[in-house]
């Protein structure tokens, strides 16, 4: 059998370096911040983590899957899942963008997420990439996740080839993103209930507190299973496309699951707003808004009613 | 019709819209309320006595049935208006069932005119759902007791003037048998705090007792007999803590966003909005039966974890599905009606006031007779 769900060595390197990369660019922990991570961009550059599964990268899918669980582990901020996407497109900055001097962001019509650091603005339309640019004036606001957008008007600028092997990277940066975020919050809300007492004995020994956290178990299982198939298949020719997609949308229900099970654990330490959750809870919420959210039968969704391009 | 009031009780609730229509934009229910607002809003209560509405008149009360302040705090809920802190609830309540005539006299109409405040000081870093295991001492000394210990999460703390306190003045292992409730000064020597928020913005403070000295005739009740004081006072207080029209607001928040976003004529949307609705009725419905079960002098433990369960998971479910199917738009922080603010607040509401398994326990205990 084909070792699907076995890191390789490769893979535990990278992620070994990646993890001392964020450890010393990071610290132990992200929160939002008014700014553009840019020295931690630099260091990523640096590593060579845009380009990692790339053609002409020194990795591959599943090397990506693995360097974003470990980016999902410290909740890294900043547009890297459209770093990825825009480091598979004939870009005429694509050399910049893999040296972090150019930021790329995937706007969703009027939002330009991570607007005043994003140089390359992009709108993903399913089938194809638009590129667009700025008119007029456009409005700060900040998000749940505690950065800053822009709002504005975007007009045409023309349209990017390439769209496919892009989306399908993106995605599985996501769900590994996801899942290595996920994992960190079921690890650390694993630790708590079973150091913490009430009524004589450890939380962790009420069904009431283990059950969630054992539910939760199985959708990391499944969505672990579900993203490094979609990466195996991308390292081994095309993959199917079902296939990236559902590993993405495992990973989005994970989240919409997971999130409250961990936060209501933890109890009121779990709802604060500088506690052991939210600084993760935030980000991965806004991650399943941009890329998953859209009910089914509603091709354009909010962004686009609420005027752009 | 409105087949649960009597026609008095309907033309106070007409009069009490009529009241609140200048104050819709108060909010007091948000952490970063305008002040001023807020206090325009509760001194239009105040003016009518309407703090003490059910109180008995013996204590300035206007001596009504509970139906109405049930209507009165489910219409300010409609308005996300909020009661002024807690001391016409749960404080004045035991004040008037267990407090000495000198107690009512010295606190029941600073409470009723909103010129003191309180917070609630039960909560304590290693006693939150198990607070009978709470370690706060209060030991005797004359005429005082000297308070030793800390409390957490006690919302607002920085913002009140007194601290209703629960403390233990019995054996360490003496649990609800041991425990007393006195009035503390917040500003009293040996009390410092630790202000901080929770992720919707909800203020609270960590509270340091560090050798409070504090009257004994601050006690309110008998010494040791605490726990049946708030299990009574709880009781007056269920059919007002979790108000349907709360849900209603949210939903109907949630409904004008998507249509705002274009969003509410999608089939898919259109019949998860029902599902909700659904959500939304039953909460209501529950938060009736209290108070119906309150009128009629029955036990209302079990009805008010199953109204809280329902509330809770209503107004949860709102903010996520209006945070799934609102894309980016969803995202962007847009007062607090938007849907990334439902999501935080609502998030919090399955923990303050008992964590919903709490709730599932008394219903599993008291419904079913489950032995847990
Ligand atoms: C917004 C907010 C406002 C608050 N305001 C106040 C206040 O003004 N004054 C005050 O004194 N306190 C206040 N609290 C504290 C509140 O009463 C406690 O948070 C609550 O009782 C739970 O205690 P805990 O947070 O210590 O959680 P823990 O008791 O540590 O429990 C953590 C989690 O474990 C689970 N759990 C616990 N016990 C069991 C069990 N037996 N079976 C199954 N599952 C279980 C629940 O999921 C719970 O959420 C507030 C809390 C919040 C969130």
């Amino acid at each position: 059998m084909r070792p699907v769900l076995e890191p390789g060595a490769d893979e535990e390197g990278i992620a070994d370096a990646l993890r001392a990369l964020c450890r010393t660019s990071l610290g132990d922990r992200v929160d939002a911040s008014d700014d553009f991570p840019f020295s931690f961009w630099q260091d990523l550059a640096g590593f060579g983590f845009f380009a990692l599964a790339a053609e002409d990268g020194f990795g591959g899918a599943v090397d990506l899957y693995a360097a974003a669980q470990v980016l999902g582990a410290f909740g890294a901020p900043g547009p890297l899942a459209d770093a990825i996407f825009a480091a598979q497109l004939a870009l005429p900055e694509r050399d910049a963008l893999l040296a972090g001097s150019e930021i790329a962001v995937l706007c969703r019509p009027p939002h330009i997420p991570w607007g005043r650091a994003a140089t390359i603005l992009l709108v993903d339309e399913g089938v194809a990439v638009r590129r667009v640019r700025l008119t007029g004036d456009a409005a700060e606001r900040r998000t749940l996740a505690g950065d800053i957008w822009l709002q504005g008007r975007l007009e045409t600028a023309g349209m990017v080839p390439g769209r496919d092997r892009a989306a399908h990277l993106r995605d599985i940066f996501l769900s590994g993103y996801l899942r290595g975020a996920l994992g960190r919050l079921v690890e650390e809300a694993s630790a708590y209930v079973a150091s913490r007492r009430q009524f004589g004995k450890a939380l962790s020994q009420f069904q009431g507190v283990s059950f969630p956290l054992a539910e939760a178990g199985v959708l990391l299982r499944a969505m672990t299973a579900l993203g490094r198939q979609a990466a195996f298949s991308a390292d081994h020719g095309p993959a199917p496309h079902a296939r990236v997609v559902a590993a993405r949308l495992s990973a989005a229900k994970a989240v919409s699951r997971i999130v409250p099970a961990v936060h209501q654990v933890y109890g009121a330490i779990g709802v604060t707003r500088d506690g052991p959750v939210f600084h993760l809870s935030r980000r991965l919420r806004q991650l399943v808004n941009l890329y998953d959210a859209g009910a089914p039968g509603v091709p354009s969704n909010a962004d686009q009613e609420a005027g752009g391009a | 019709m409105n087949i649960w009031f009597e026609p008095d009780e309907i033309a106070f609730r007409d009069e009490v819209a009529e009241v609140l229509r200048p104050h819709r934009e108060a909010k007091a229910l948000f952490a970063d309320a305008d002040p001023e607002r807020v206090a325009a809003l509760h001194h239009a209560l105040v003016e009518r006595n309407w703090l003490a509405i059910c109180w008995p008149k013996q204590f300035g009360g206007e001596g009504r049935p509970a139906a109405y302040e049930y209507i009165l705090w489910n219409e300010m809920a409609y308005i996300r208006g909020g009661r002024p802190p807690l001391g016409t609830g749960i404080i004045a309540k035991s004040i008037q069932r267990f407090g000495t005539g000198a107690q009512q006299h010295e606190w029941l109409p600073p409470i009723r005119r909103n010129e003191i405040r309180f917070c609630l000081g039960y909560s304590e870093p290693e006693a939150g759902s198990d607070l009978a295991g709470l370690t706060t001492t209060a030991v005797r000394n004359g005429d005082h007791y000297l308070v030793n210990g800390g409390k957490i999460w006690t919302s607002y703390a920085e913002f009140s003037d007194f601290i209703w306190l629960l403390c233990r003045t019995g054996a360490p292992d003496s649990r609800g048998k041991g425990l007393s409730l006195l009035i503390v000064d917040r500003r009293a020597p040996g009390i410092t705090l630790r202000n901080d928020r929770h992720m919707d913005g909800h203020r609270f403070s960590q509270i340091f007792l560090e050798d409070v000295a504090v009257p004994v005739a601050n006690r309110v009740g008998p010494e040791n007999g605490a726990w049946q004081m708030m299990a009574r006072a709880l009781a007056d207080e269920r059919h007002v803590q979790f108000a349907g029209a709360r849900v209603w607001r949210d939903f109907d928040d949630a409904v004008a966003w998507l249509d705002r976003m274009g969003l509410s004529g999608d089939a898919f949307v259109q019949h998860r909005l029902a599902e909700l609705e659904l959500g939304v009725m039953e909460a209501e419905a529950l938060s009736l039966a209290v108070l119906a079960d309150m009128a009629a002098g029955r036990d209302t433990a079990a009805s008010a974890a199953a109204n809280k369960i329902a509330h809770t998971d209503a107004i949860q479910s709102i903010a996520r599905f209006v945070m799934d199917v609102g894309g980016a738009s969803a995202l962007v922080v847009d007062g607090p009606d938007g849907p990334e603010a439902m999501w935080r607040q609502t998030m919090i509401e399955s923990i303050g006031g008992g964590a919903s398994e709490i709730m599932k326990g008394i219903i599993a205990r008291q419904d079913l007779g489950l032995t847990l």
